[in-house]
């Protein structure tokens, strides 16, 4: 039998994800700097997804992202090897997120910014998944915030109002609102009804 | 189309957007430096309330180790020694701390002591004296932060042992310094 390869890009099963994280972890735990870089190496990707779209503003969503790792280096010790390290660096992401959404110094979203951003989505993506994120961002930060966890990243609504701290009930509500807002800006197009920021 | 089937399509949309989204730049660089700091600031908090007890213990330990050569070599040039003396010896157990600071006879010795070893020390050549004297200072100096880290924590036994060793120390450098001064008297006595 050869020596066995290491599985390719993109073709990690859950359980050999986990596995993999779990010695990285493990070494992370012990105060090993550089085993920490390969877990943010392998998951930076998807919690900047998730503070791009909460925040949408690159330079906001690259803080979030800083902060994000620093705090879960943190509290490493008191990470439980039986969670998934995705979610939980995505509820401390979310929980960064709205930290600063409550910050006093909050800027206001310019009409320039605006037109960045769509900038940003329209390089590689297509034309119909450009006009979905353009939609989404143009939602309200409250139902946007509930459509990214539950629609886009497959929370489910306990695991997304628990992440969002509020109810369940107001999460299934404000899931509602964000697939109707969706659908209507999707229809009459994204421009009349950009609100809410980061 | 109906109203399910466009939820539906649009469920299926959301999922199949993308969830992993690179950042522009690298983040890791100002990440792990942000790290490494803290991890240094907590190492530095972890620190023993006492923690310049080793570095005061390395300074005294080489000081012991340098008056201890030089007393190895005056001993071998000095006339021999006759029922020498041993003050230091009078202290015994941990309540020697607080009676070494206030004892009246022990003061008086030790003054008397350090002022014939003044005269000691003019026998011996520039860096012999040299060293001599700063290792002495060094004693000294440990003596008194003892005594006053003494004065924080008097139970604490490692500072009472490591008190009594250094004024012992101290006291048998005093005393070989007082013989090379005036062995006459010394043998007299």
């Amino acid at each position: 039998m050869g020596e066995q390869a290491d599985p390719p890009a993109g073709a990690e099963g859950p359980a050999t994800v986990v596995s993999i994280d779990q010695a990285w972890i493990d070494r992370a735990k012990a105060g090993d700097i550089k085993a920490f870089e390969q877990l943010y190496r392998r998951h930076v990707g998807r919690v900047n997804g998730l503070c791009l779209r909460m925040t949408r503003d690159q330079d906001v969503a690259d803080d979030c992202v800083q902060e994000t790792f620093i705090k879960a280096w943190r509290a490493l010790a008191g990470f439980e090897s039986r969670a998934s390290l995705a979610t939980w660096l995505h509820r401390i992401a979310v929980n960064v997120v709205l930290e600063r959404r409550r910050r006093p110094e909050r800027r206001e979203e310019s009409i320039e910014d605006m037109h960045d951003l769509e900038e940003q989505w329209n390089l590689d993506t297509p034309v119909e998944t450009a006009e979905l994120e353009a939609a989404i961002e143009s939602l309200p930060s409250g139902a946007r915030d509930v459509l990214l966890l539950s629609g886009i990243y497959g929370y489910d609504h306990a695991e997304t109002a628990s992440m969002l701290g509020i109810a369940i009930g107001t999460c299934k509500a404000q899931l509602h609102r964000a697939r109707a807002l969706l659908r209507d800006r999707i229809e009459h197009g994204v421009k009349h009804g950009a609100s809410g920021g980061l | 189309m109906s109203d399910a089937q466009e939820s539906g399509k649009l469920v299926t949309s959301l999922r199949e957007l993308q969830q992993d989204i690179p950042p522009e730049r690298d983040l890791w660089a100002s990440i792990e430096a942000s790290i490494k700091e803290d991890v240094a600031r907590r190492s530095r908090s972890r620190l023993p309330r006492h923690s310049w007890l080793l570095p005061m213990g390395v300074a005294a330990a080489t000081s012991f180790l340098a008056i201890g050569l030089w007393l190895g070599r005056a001993s071998v040039d000095s006339p021999p020694m006759v029922a020498q003396q041993q003050p230091a010896q009078h202290v015994e157990g941990s309540v020697v701390t607080a009676v070494l600071a206030v004892d009246a006879d022990y003061s008086a010795l030790r003054s008397r002591l350090e002022g014939r070893a003044i005269a000691g020390l003019a026998n011996l050549s520039d860096t012999e004296r040299q060293q001599v004297a700063a290792s002495l200072a060094t004693i000294q100096q440990a003596v008194k932060e003892l005594e006053t880290a003494l004065g924080k924590d008097p139970s604490n036994a490692l500072l009472q042992v490591l008190l009594v060793q250094s004024c012992q120390e101290e006291m048998r450098v005093l005393t070989t310094l007082e013989r090379m001064a005036d062995p006459v008297e010394e043998t007299s006595l």
